[in-house]
């Protein structure tokens, strides 16, 4: 599972609307499963997904909408209930998606992808709309594709699902990718972070803090935030041990996902 | 890596596009999943049906609509008033709801590249529509026709019908006329659906898309209520909407119709031709498409405005027709001859030595507005004096018409006296009152006729 983050304007939405054949490039070429991709609007087999909304026609009940695109594509109804199962709408499978809410049109659109049994699932901020319990159930949907061997490009700008999701992303900026590889090496890439530390004596602390190279102390007396890369934390943590400080929270202020994404847009924290 | 390239297939890029049938059930699916277009099936299936069981049985008829004085004698009567009334507002109403909204509905739903790219080719897309929405006006249009011939039927019965000329259709020549009528309306109705389509693949999500037919049959009926040359009129599309009274006289009037008829299946290939290549030109990849603005002006009214000049320039050219079509010599003989056949009605209904039209040898004289007008153009200030001799009688009859004629042709003639002959609503029959069919009556004249033919 491939994630796509970026402030707005990045060019996400952009970036999945020509990898399904919805967006005409200026420039440049475009593989897709192997394949040059020639033109717009033809979405190479294999390949489903959404952005812009999952484009539903609301006079339609859920299972009239899948039906009619499965008959568009010379498909039988065979897989819509088990599509409509998998995203948990079974029970509101004949209502018109005219009452449905956005995280259940999500649902549908989701579901309407997985009718083609693709190869390459690519969906536009899937989350959106979605309550928790909602989430989950989504978050195992994709899951279970990708164990399955399906390929699920997703954009979000919730970086705590691509964590729970993502096994690599791709960090875009004013259109520009800044950042693509594993998750661990995006965190890795972040260089000083502001960290929140508790400890047993803060004076003590503040002091031990102050004096450690490459330590920027922030924050007020009862909540110490110093400001390290990695190696410098460690020297930190050990001289306030030697100097008989309890260490009771150290956790970053950000999370370093997020701050490295702050950091590499140069987005305003 | 090799195992996974080895178990996925290429994609397909060049797969064939969908069917157009499997679009068009598509495209049919959606209409019928929308509550307007359902409520209105089911208001064309009814609404006729009632009318027309409920007015035929009433005293009071609508006699200002074409065949309404005659609900009450005839089954068939209510179905040409349902045909008139729908000509009027019910068609072109029903071409906005259908056609002037079949591809505005995808930009306001922003579906169209998902459709596109489900059917991978524009052209069957349009097709689909296009033959999907002309299938649900056929449809609303067979329950107007269906709907209002079965309450008819069932009010009245299935009994001759005194045609636009006073002559008698048999009850049979007259559901042969009334079916041909309704069909005859299809064209125009056609050429309305093709501008609801132009409308709606230029227009974008605008409601103005959804308003086009309507709005061009409301500008149409207004200038067929000004003085325009019969050239003009004629080659207007919605003449055929009133052309269809034609089928109504003996002989029939079919000229006008199928001028009308030709004037519509051009403004259909125009207007679909034009809604086609806009279609096929639009970029769908840009998501914030909101209509052509300006340019509709240029892409599309201005080329039906040249047909219509064209139209004109057609007719003109193949017709004798001048003027408003209407003088004094059609009049006088429209007027003698659909006299002479109520006056034979009115001697059956009296049981009356029986007459023949050819025994009446009527006349009829008519004069526009006193010796300072012309006696030609329509006008409600026409003088009509009927002359007619009874076998056996060398005295000769007369009576006075009032007649109201509009500029398409359609005249109704008020009977002002003698009170025994035309002068009062009703006659005295053996078997009590009976409506008196020489009192008021419509009739029609063929307006592409050559004036000076009289």
């Amino acid at each position: 599972m491939h994630g796509l983050v970026g402030p707005n304007g990045a060019g996400k939405t952009t970036l999945l609307g020509l990898l399904l054949g919805l967006a005409r490039a200026d420039d440049g070429d475009l593989e897709i499963l192997g394949s040059p991709v020639r033109g717009t609007l033809v979405l190479p087999d294999g390949v489903a997904g959404f952005v812009d909304g999952p484009g539903l026609y609301p006079a339609l009940s859920a299972r009239q909408n899948l039906a009619a695109l499965a008959h568009l594509r010379g498909d039988g109804n065979d897989g819509i209930a088990d599509a409509l199962d998998q995203v948990g709408l079974t029970d509101v499978a004949d209502d018109r998606v005219r009452g449905f809410s956005l995280g259940m049109r999500q649902r549908l659109g989701l579901a309407a992808a997985l009718l083609t049994r693709p190869r390459l699932l690519v969906l536009d901020e899937p989350a959106n709309g979605l309550d928790p319990a909602g989430t989950r159930h989504v978050h195992r949907v994709l899951t279970g594709l990708a164990a399955r061997g399906t390929a699920v490009v997703l954009s979000s700008h919730r970086m705590d699902d691509l964590a729970a999701l993502c096994s690599e992303v791709t960090l875009l900026a004013r259109g520009r990718v800044v950042f693509s590889g594993p998750l661990g090496d995006l965190a890795a890439d972040a260089d000083e972070l502001d960290y929140r530390l508790r400890t047993s004596d803060p004076v003590a602390a503040r002091r031990v803090a102050a004096d450690v190279p490459n330590v920027g102390v922030l924050g007020t007396d009862d909540v110490l935030v110093v400001r390290a890369a990695v190696p410098a934390l460690d020297d930190l943590v050990m001289r306030l041990v030697r100097a008989g400080v309890g260490v009771r929270e150290l956790a970053p202020v950000v999370a370093p996902l997020e701050a490295a994404f702050l950091a590499l847009t140069g987005s305003p924290e | 890596m090799t195992d996974t390239a080895a178990t996925v297939a290429l994609p397909r890029a060049d797969a064939p596009p969908t069917p157009v049938w499997r679009t068009y059930r598509f495209e049919l699916i959606k209409l019928l999943a929308q509550w307007p277009i359902r409520l209105a099936l089911v208001a064309c299936c009814l609404g006729p049906a009632l009318f027309v069981a409920v007015v035929s049985r009433q005293s009071s008829l609508p006699s200002d609509t074409v065949f309404g004085r005659w609900m009450g004698q005839t089954g068939w009567a209510g179905s040409l008033v349902i045909l008139a009334f729908s000509c009027s507002w019910v068609l072109p109403l029903l071409t906005s709801l259908v056609a002037g909204d079949v591809f505005a509905a995808e930009d306001r739903l922003g579906t169209w590249r998902h459709l596109l790219v489900a059917v991978r080719s524009p052209r069957r897309i349009f097709a689909a529509k296009a033959l999907a929405s002309l299938t649900v006006i056929s449809l609303l249009a067979t329950g107007l026709a269906v709907s209002g011939i079965a309450g008819g039927q069932a009010a009245v019965g299935n009994r001759p019908l005194v045609g636009l000329d006073g002559h008698l259709l048999s009850s049979g020549q007259a559901a042969g006329a009334v079916l041909l009528a309704w069909v005859s309306v299809l064209a125009p109705t056609l050429a309305f659906a093709a501008v609801g389509l132009l409308g709606s693949v230029t227009l974008g999500r605008s409601p103005l898309g959804l308003i086009v037919p309507a709005l061009l049959a409301l500008v149409l009926q207004i200038a067929q209520l000004l003085a325009l040359p019969v050239v003009v009129r004629v080659a207007l599309p919605s003449y055929a909407f009133i052309g269809w009274r034609g089928l109504f006289t003996d002989p029939a009037q079919t000229g006008p119709l199928l001028a009308g008829i030709a004037v519509d299946v051009a403004w259909a290939l125009v207007a679909g031709a034009l809604a086609y290549r806009l279609f096929m030109r639009r970029d769908f990849t840009d998501s914030a498409y909101d209509g052509m603005g300006r340019r509709v002006l240029v892409q599309a009214v201005l080329p039906l405005a040249a047909l219509l000049a064209a139209s004109v320039g057609a007719i003109a050219a193949t017709t004798s027709a001048s003027g408003s079509g209407i003088d004094k010599p059609k009049l006088d003989r429209s007027l003698a001859t659909t006299f002479a056949h109520l006056y034979v009605m009115q001697t059956d209904e009296l049981h009356r030595p029986k007459v023949t039209e050819a025994q009446l040898r009527s006349g009829a004289s008519c004069d526009k507005g006193g010796s300072r007008v012309d006696d030609v153009g329509p006008g409600n200030d026409w003088r009509c004096v009927v002359t007619w001799h009874l076998p056996g009688s060398t005295a000769t009859g007369s009576a006075i018409y009032q007649l109201d004629v509009t500029p398409d042709g359609r005249y109704v003639a008020d009977g002002d006296g003698p009170q025994q002959v035309n002068g009062f609503f009703q006659v005295r029959t053996a078997t009590g009152d009976a409506p008196n069919p020489l009192w008021q009556f419509d009739a029609s004249v063929n307006l592409l006729t050559p004036i000076d033919a009289g």
